[in-house]
């Protein structure tokens, strides 16, 4: 079967920015022009990354931080463009990259709900369809017209990733937000994950709870420094990177 | 249309969700991800694409403004009004600035409410990337949809400071012909300048911190050589033509014409129009030009 994603030597260098006022641009120009325009210095948070996802699979990121995955992530999210290699993607994705990022802390709930519905990328009347299911899932029916600034942070996650996992794309990208919540919540949110992919969607997520990613992937990539240097069996991948942080011999 | 906009427009929205699931993949990548830089067409497309989002930006912009403060979107009137309070006592009675026949309050607040837009816009526009850098880690959406989404924002203020405009104008026994039409045309022609530059000046900003200190005293400069609160015909005939070269000189001329039934000068307006072009296209030239790695800088 054909991929529903395809990424092809990937790379990504970012260069090290130094200058943040007028002051500093001006006195670092002669030594600007000297260098021949080479400003600071250059990181490779990705190396040469290939590898394909099938639809319906659920494929898990690990690595220690800064080995590349969230780089990774913004790229399939067009957040961050690459610097060389292409991606081919044959389906809607859906990003969430943090938890409440797109919230604003002055508005409701119910507010609340729609603007991030619609950042995520639902339309106004999908989030007012599923606008009693997100708040029924959230549990904080009671509080849709209270100003967010005022919720407990659990209600505050919960809230955020109600909308979320109501947003079915066809390919999800979850950067670390699975650990959140309480227990119950955090199963929840699982079951609401298998429901999505019982239902074909294709799920690509980032996360160091090594358990969350056990249960719920198909497939591992493990990352370091940049490259992709295992990409295979959940149970063995993860091996691999607890034999890297020294976690087990 | 504060409470509810979310009501509008909604047959553009439910078109791409409803097909089956399980349907073969398309054969052609519906997303392709390649290290080229954006161009203007396709951000625009992009934006036009992601519309509800653009509305929903619009919306929590006019939103917030009406939750944060008491008097809420009353300021949009009240700011140009007290404004022109202040003129009208130091310029119009104090130092008998002449206004070209019409009486000095309307003449000022005229002058300002295209200005006040016009500078409110910039400035505001200024600081849309430095302070939606959570945002542009989180989703993707073209980066000039923010000073776009400002400029939007702006519009609606002079569409409300622009009603008391027509009152005042009543108030004096002052009636409207057809020619202020060419008003709103006007006020899109400063838009469209506004958009350009803040565009250029929020790309900026993210580098150079400083632009937000520098950027009111240019913008105060920038008023007093514009016929805000004086008439153009104090200036000597031999520095009119420099004048003019300041674009918003020959938008308030004009914009006084179509209100007030006094002669447009054309040749004024083409210059303005002509300027107002080549330093909208420059500024996006150089937002793009910058721009190659906008998420890096957050």
């Amino acid at each position: 079967m054909r991929p529903i994603l395809e990424v092809r030597n990937l790379s990504k260098r970012y260069r090290i920015a130094r200058s943040t006022s007028l002051r500093e641009a001006f006195t670092e120009l002669p030594g600007k022009l000297s260098r021949n325009g080479e400003n600071g210095s250059t990181l490779w948070a990705l190396r040469d990354v290939s590898f394909d996802v099938s639809r319906g699979e659920a494929v898990g990121f690990v690595g220690r931080n800064g080995a590349g995955k969230s780089t990774l992530l913004k790229i399939l999210s067009r957040i961050a463009d690459p610097t060389s290699g292409e991606v081919d993607i044959y389906g809607r994705t859906g990003s969430l990259l943090g938890i409440g990022t797109g919230f604003h802390p002055d508005f409701t709930g119910r507010e609340n709900v729609f603007l991030n519905g619609v950042m995520l990328g639902m339309s106004r009347r999908e989030v007012r369809n599923k606008f009693r299911q997100i708040a029924a899932f959230a549990e904080i029916e009671k509080f849709l017209d209270t100003p967010v600034k005022y919720y407990s942070s659990g209600m505050y996650v919960r809230l955020a990733f109600a909308v979320a996992v109501h947003f079915e794309p066809e390919i999800l990208i979850l950067d670390e937000v699975l650990a959140v919540g309480d227990h119950s919540f955090r199963n929840k949110c699982f079951e609401k994950m298998e429901e999505i992919r019982r239902r074909g969607a294709t799920v690509i997520l980032v996360s160091h709870d090594l358990q969350s990613i056990k249960r719920f992937c198909d497939r591992v990539l493990l990352f370091e420094g940049g490259h992709l240097v295992e990409n295979g069996e959940p149970e063995s991948v993860i091996n691999s990177y607890l034999r890297l942080v020294g976690q087990i011999a | 249309m504060l409470e509810r906009p979310l009501e509008l427009a909604d047959d553009i929205a439910a078109s791409a969700h409803a097909e089956p699931r399980l349907s073969a993949l398309p054969r052609e990548p519906v997303i392709k991800i390649r290290p080229q830089k954006k161009s203007l067409t396709e951000d625009f497309k992009e934006i036009w694409a992601q519309r509800e989002l653009f509305l929903v930006f619009v919306w929590r912009d006019l939103k917030m403004r009406y939750k944060q403060s008491v008097l809420g979107i009353g300021w949009v009137i009240l700011h140009p009004l007290l404004m022109t309070l202040v003129f009208t006592l130091f310029f119009g009675i104090v130092v008998r600035v002449p206004s070209d026949g019409i009486p000095y309050p309307v003449f000022a607040y005229s002058g300002l409410l295209a200005w006040m837009f016009f500078s409110q816009a910039i400035a505001a526009g200024t600081q849309s990337l430095s302070t939606h850098g959570h945002l542009i880690n989180y989703i993707y959406f073209p980066r000039l949809m923010l000073p776009l989404v400002n400029v939007c924002v702006r519009l609606v203020d002079v569409f409300v400071a622009s009603i008391v405009l027509v009152a005042l104008m009543f108030s004096y026994g002052m009636g409207l012909s057809w020619r202020a039409l060419l008003f709103p045309v006007l006020i899109l022609q400063l838009a469209v300048l506004a958009f350009g530059l803040s565009a250029f000046l929020a790309r900026l900003h993210l580098k150079y911190r400083d632009v937000s200190s520098l950027l009111p005293v240019i913008l105060q400069v920038w008023m007093f050589v514009s016929p805000t609160v004086y008439p153009p015909s104090l200036i000597g005939p031999n520095w009119r033509k420099i004048y003019f070269l300041n674009p918003i000189a020959g938008v308030i001329e004009n914009l006084r014409a179509a209100l007030f039934g006094s002669p447009f000068d054309l040749s004024a307006l083409l210059v303005s129009i002509v300027i107002t072009i080549v330093l909208t296209l420059v500024s996006l030239w150089a937002f793009y030009a910058m721009s190659k790695d906008l998420a890096d800088v957050f």
